[in-house]
């Protein structure tokens, strides 16, 4: 675990801030939608995402927010979804607290939701000085500090001989920290070539003014990706 | 009888065996059989199974269709010809297929106006024609109005196999015909096209022959047996052989343009060049050119063009062209209206070209099988030579092509290759197979053993394709997926399972990869062409690349477009992992290195060698002392490697890193397989990454310190070679994208489903994430496992490579090793032209932790500055 400014970046993607966990973006059901478009590949991610939460829960946190995207498909629940979704969030209610934010594949998560009255699901949640919300809409915040996902952010690098390797990172930019993708089926954003920022509220920020925290067994600091670019990998 | 060598009929026994109708018209147009006919045509009218190899324009065509007709004219003339397919042809090329239908029309038609001359009825005999291009409504006809002779392509006779209502009409084929089987027994296509062909027979309910035509091809039994294919018993049914290649005379000459290969400019080399084909252009009638790359292909046509003005009508050919265009050139060429074609290897296959006198090879074409192949490309009819000229720019060429040329003559053969039982092509007849029936898994078990590539599957690795299809990843019950198929052990069954079955598998047979490419295009918007997915992919910004000749600085991509800069005059940073090159052959380099060793037994006398290469090789002069120079200054700088040494070369690169040259000459793709285990194991000495560039004459290991000759010894072992190098394999990108390739060639990713083509897999997967799941779940998965053997087997030779380390081994070979202080002269090329890959041997935790390191570094000196 990394400590920067007043929160813990952790190499299972979350953001440890006082006692609560912070992730985004598992997209459960993605095996599902990659079938429906002629991709058969059995669910597995469900089993990869409940491996990490254990050992983030065992950190001793109380609760629990998944920053937006739980599920995948925009337009229905699918099969598939509906219960990975369910026994992701049994597992998580006999556990911790949770609070989900919405991101904008969860239009349908409410009717799941249904049967879990004791999760809380947010447009937005104030924790300290942070507010923390998914980023794919534009919302009045009173808050300086935001932490966001919806940008799966990853950087791509190519060593002299050749090889390639690509890691998920976090992003700090202008006070702003940026979660990577939970899932571990999404290949990410390779920051180094993106040539903006999704988010809406990111609109006025450089890519190149990004702090980049890489992950792989521990969260490394690599510097801005303008350093990057400049280290020329 | 199995497989047998057939022999020549004489004209009267041929003629015997053929309808009167028939015998006068024969008579009346050729007079006389020709060598092929008259092995050939009475085996089949014998229903006797057949394999013809013989050069063009021998009447190969008619010597398997004669007595396929003949049987067609006597049911016609008794009105008992039935509304079902009588005779199959299949060919790999779209454009021969309707060139075969055209050259059986005219003499049926001939034959027609006989038999109305004579007074006699005949009923109609039709032809038809089904490719991907073939309409709905010319199907529906041939649905209604069945073909009795039936031209198609083994993607096409896979979908009609699965068919319910057309597949019937194939139920009692008296000839199939698959032309070019040379060319399919190789690859892929082939595999499929066996397994069509077994799946076909099953349907028989009388006897069907089959013939296959082929070029000059070596092993012949080994193409006869996968023409024929086995019994129950695994024993190979009948075939006769009817070898006719030595019936057409050929000359083949190699010539160097300049003099001095080495000092000469690149500019006046190339001027040189074009000058001498210009030359050899006017003095024929017709030239066809073969460049082996696209892009060389069109530059010697711009070339050309200018050379020669509009005199003459130059024209190029190659797959990147449109259909319309090269169909234009075909027929400008079979009506001699060209003057010359140039082409990548694209007519190296198939339709007949007509008035060829000479074929120029630029550069050489890397096996001598091919060579034979192109050079017979000319010389029409039978009895005119086949005269092929090789063109070579550097010493390296000179030397391979000397070899090549002299192979050619003697007719010393490379072997062919059969691939053995690609999993990701059973996975889509099986699937075929479904939607017949259901099946009893023995009986299709059976069914596909006795086809030749498969010959050897075990049942459990048909079990592993099925219970793949069947939606099963692994032992666990619950990593299951939607399946395709139904397959119940219990039973002992399986059979199609849901209405999405039918279109998938008409939607996404086949086996040849497609590439997905995307556009480059300037900041201002300006499109310069494109490149392929994969390559894209492997950018990062600040690399400059080479497109159309010109090199670019990669900026960065938008959704299928990259966009960049002009980079003129700088060096390409990434490596060329795409190559177009055609690979050196085992047997080809395997002769290279005897002849070395000849060069270095005779290099004391200049005089003795001279003559020896200019009787023997036939080498001009100037050609045999470029040669005499080219060896001599390897053995004053360093020494001469032979095929009974392996000669490794140390030296410290301009940036100081460790080189070490092998001089292996055992064809590229068994290099390729040396030189990743050698990287892999040098690599677990070191404990660093390890740089490989792989070229015809050997390969190099670029480290980035220094390593024993000791230990270089230590590390030329068969021992556990297959292991080192699937270890080696997965640290490399070649798996990467061959992996993509065979998950869409066992329907894993799908190209086409419901109409949409993979956006999602595109966008938000890559082979990297999707083989990662598989490995975990099940590592002996059998798309995983069919893309290591296709990297092991196919694309790299590991068994002739563990050959060549054997005799290592064994003495036979010996390990020789030299400090030198920069490259030799057998070593330039090889440093300069080489694909590179790379052997990762530092995970991912080590490079990210450098790269921190690093960073820390430049922030510390930015910060203190």
């Amino acid at each position: 675990m990394l400590k920067v400014d007043d929160v813990l970046l952790t190499p299972q993607k979350a953001i440890i801030l006082e006692d609560r966990a912070i992730i985004s973006d598992i997209h459960l059901g993605f095996e599902n939608v990659l079938q429906n478009s002629g991709i058969s590949i059995p669910e597995v991610q469900l089993e990869d995402v409940i491996e990490n939460l254990e050992v983030l829960i065992s950190h001793g946190i109380e609760e629990l927010i998944i920053n937006g995207d739980v599920k995948h498909e925009f337009s229905q629940n699918l099969p598939g979804e509906w219960k990975d979704v369910v026994r992701l969030l049994e597992f998580l209610d006999e556990r911790v607290k949770v609070c989900i934010i919405r991101g904008n594949h969860d239009n349908f998560l409410p009717t799941i939701l249904r049967k879990f009255p004791g999760i809380k699901f947010e447009e937005m949640l104030m924790v300290g000085d942070y507010a923390i919300l998914h980023g794919h809409r534009n919302i009045e915040i009173n808050a300086g500090k935001l932490i966001l996902g919806h940008e799966h952010p990853s950087v791509k690098f190519r060593d002299s001989v050749g090889g390639v390797y690509r890691y998920p990172c976090f992003l700090r930019i202008d006070g702003i920290f940026v979660l990577p993708a939970f899932s571990p089926l999404m290949k990410g954003t390779d920051m180094l070539t993106a040539t903006g920022f999704l988010s809406p509220l990111l609109k006025d920020s450089r890519v190149e003014d990004a702090e980049v925290y890489a992950i792989e067994d521990k969260v490394m600091y690599l510097g801005k990706i303008s350093d990057l670019k400049r280290l020329g990998v | 009888m199995a497989v047998i060598r057939g022999k020549e009929y004489g004209e009267e026994e041929v003629y015997n065996h053929l309808d009167d109708l028939i015998r006068r018209w024969f008579r009346e147009k050729y007079g006389r059989f020709t060598p092929p006919q008259k092995y050939a045509i009475v085996e089949t009218a014998r229903k006797n199974n057949i394999l013809i190899t013989s050069p063009t324009g021998s009447g190969k065509t008619l010597s398997a269709f004669l007595a396929a007709i003949n049987r067609l004219i006597i049911l016609a003339r008794e009105n008992k010809l039935e509304d079902r397919v009588y005779v199959l042809y299949v060919s790999p090329l779209k454009a021969l297929n309707n060139d075969i239908k055209r050259n059986l029309e005219q003499p049926l038609r001939e034959i027609y106006s006989l038999a109305e001359e004579e007074g006699i009825e005949l009923q109609e005999i039709r032809l038809g024609v089904r490719t991907g291009d073939t309409d709905q409504s010319e199907r529906q006809n041939q649905m209604k109005n069945p073909p009795h002779i039936f031209i198609t392509t083994p993607e096409s006779l896979a979908i009609i196999l699965s068919t319910p209502k057309f597949s019937k009409l194939l139920e009692r084929i008296d000839y199939l015909i698959i032309d070019e089987i040379h060319s399919l027994a190789e690859n892929k296509r082939g595999t499929h096209l066996s397994l069509s062909v077994e799946r076909l027979e099953k349907r028989q309910k009388g006897r069907m022959v089959r013939i296959g035509l082929s070029a000059t091809i070596h092993p012949v039994e080994e193409v006869a047996k996968f023409l024929v294919g086995f019994d129950d018993d695994g024993k190979e049914r009948d075939c006769v052989i009817a070898d006719v290649a030595y019936a057409k005379e050929i000359e083949i000459k190699v010539l160097s343009p300049v003099d001095d290969m080495i000092y000469t400019p690149s500019e006046e080399m190339s001027d040189r060049m074009y000058r001498e084909i210009a030359r050899l252009i006017k003095q024929a009638r017709t030239t066809l050119i073969f460049t082996n790359t696209r892009s060389a292909t069109e530059r010697v046509v711009y070339n050309l063009k200018k050379r020669l003005g509009d005199e003459y009508v130059i024209g190029a050919h190659h797959s990147s062209l449109s259909k319309q265009t090269r169909l234009d050139v075909e027929e400008k060429l079979k009506k001699g209206e060209m003057k010359c074609v140039v082409c990548s290897t694209s007519l190296e296959l198939g339709i007949d070209v007509g008035y060829i006198d000479q074929v120029i090879l630029l550069g050489s074409p890397k096996s001598i099988s091919r060579a034979l192949q192109r050079v017979g490309r000319s010389g029409h009819r039978l009895h005119d030579r086949s005269i092929g000229k090789i063109i070579v720019l550097d010493q390296d060429d000179l030397v391979e092509c000397t070899v090549l040329a002299k192979e050619a003559l003697d007719r010393n053969l490379d072997r062919i290759r059969i691939p053995e039982k690609p999993l990701d092509v059973l996975v889509q007849h099986i699937l075929g197979m479904a939607l017949e029936k259901v099946w009893k898994i023995e009986d299709a078990y059976r069914l596909i053993k006795r086809s030749y590539p498969y010959r050897n599957l075990t049942m459990e690795e048909f079990l592993s394709v099925l219970r793949y299809l069947s939606g099963h990843y692994s032992e666990l019950e619950k990593k299951r997926v939607y399946g395709k198929i139904w397959l119940d052990l219990d039973s002992g069954e399986f059979g199609k399972r849901g209405r999405m079955a039918r279109p998938i598998y008409y939607l996404n047979i086949g086996v040849i990869p497609d590439e997905v490419s995307v556009r480059v295009v300037t900041k201002g918007g300006k499109r310069l062409g494109k490149v392929e997915e994969e390559f894209a992919e492997r950018l990062i910004p600040g690399d400059i690349f080479v497109l159309g000749g010109k090199t670019y600085r990669f900026l960065g991509s938008k959704g299928m477009r990259i966009i960049v800069e002009e980079a003129e005059g700088e060096r390409p940073t990434v490596p060329s992992w795409f190559s177009e090159q055609l690979p050196l052959s085992y047997d080809l380099g395997m002769k290279i290195m005897e002849f070395r060793g000849k060069m270095k037994e005779m290099l004391d006398d200049e005089e003795a060698l001279l003559r020896y290469l200019i009787e023997e090789y036939h080498a001009e002069r100037k050609t045999a002392e470029a040669i005499y120079n080219y060896f001599y200054e390897q053995e004053m700088f360093s020494e001469i490697p032979t095929e009974k040494t392996l000669l490794v070369e140390h030296f410290i690169d301009d940036r100081s890193r460790h080189s070490y040259v092998f001089h292996a000459v055992v064809g590229r793709r068994a290099s390729s397989a040396i030189a990743r285990v050698l990287a892999y194991r040098a690599g677990r000495i070191t404990g660093r990454n390890v740089g490989v560039v792989i070229g015809d004459n050997g390969f190099v290991l670029t480290l980035s310190e220094e390593i024993s000759p000791h230990e270089i010894a230590s590390i030329l072992q068969t021992d556990n070679f297959r292991e080192d190098l699937k270890q080696a394999i997965e640290k490399t990108e070649i798996l990467k994208r061959r992996f993509r390739h065979v998950s869409v060639r066992s329907l894993l990713v799908l190209r086409n489903y419901l109409g949409r083509e993979k956006s999602v897999w595109r966008q938000q997967m890559d082979s990297e994430t999707l083989m990662g799941i598989i490995k975990k779940l099940d590592p002996e998965f059998p798309v995983l496992r069919e893309a290591y053997r296709e990297i092991m087997e196919d694309s790299m030779e590991v068994d002739n490579a563990m050959h060549y380390l054997e005799k290592i081994e064994e003495g036979e070979t010996e390990f020789r090793f030299v400090d030198l202080p920069s490259p030799s002269p057998f070593s330039f090329n090889l440093i300069a032209l080489g694909e590179s890959d790379i052997v990762l041997m530092e995970d991912r935790k080590a490079f990210i932790q450098k790269l921190h390191a690093r960073v820390l570094e430049a922030i510390k000196n930015a910060e203190s500055g």
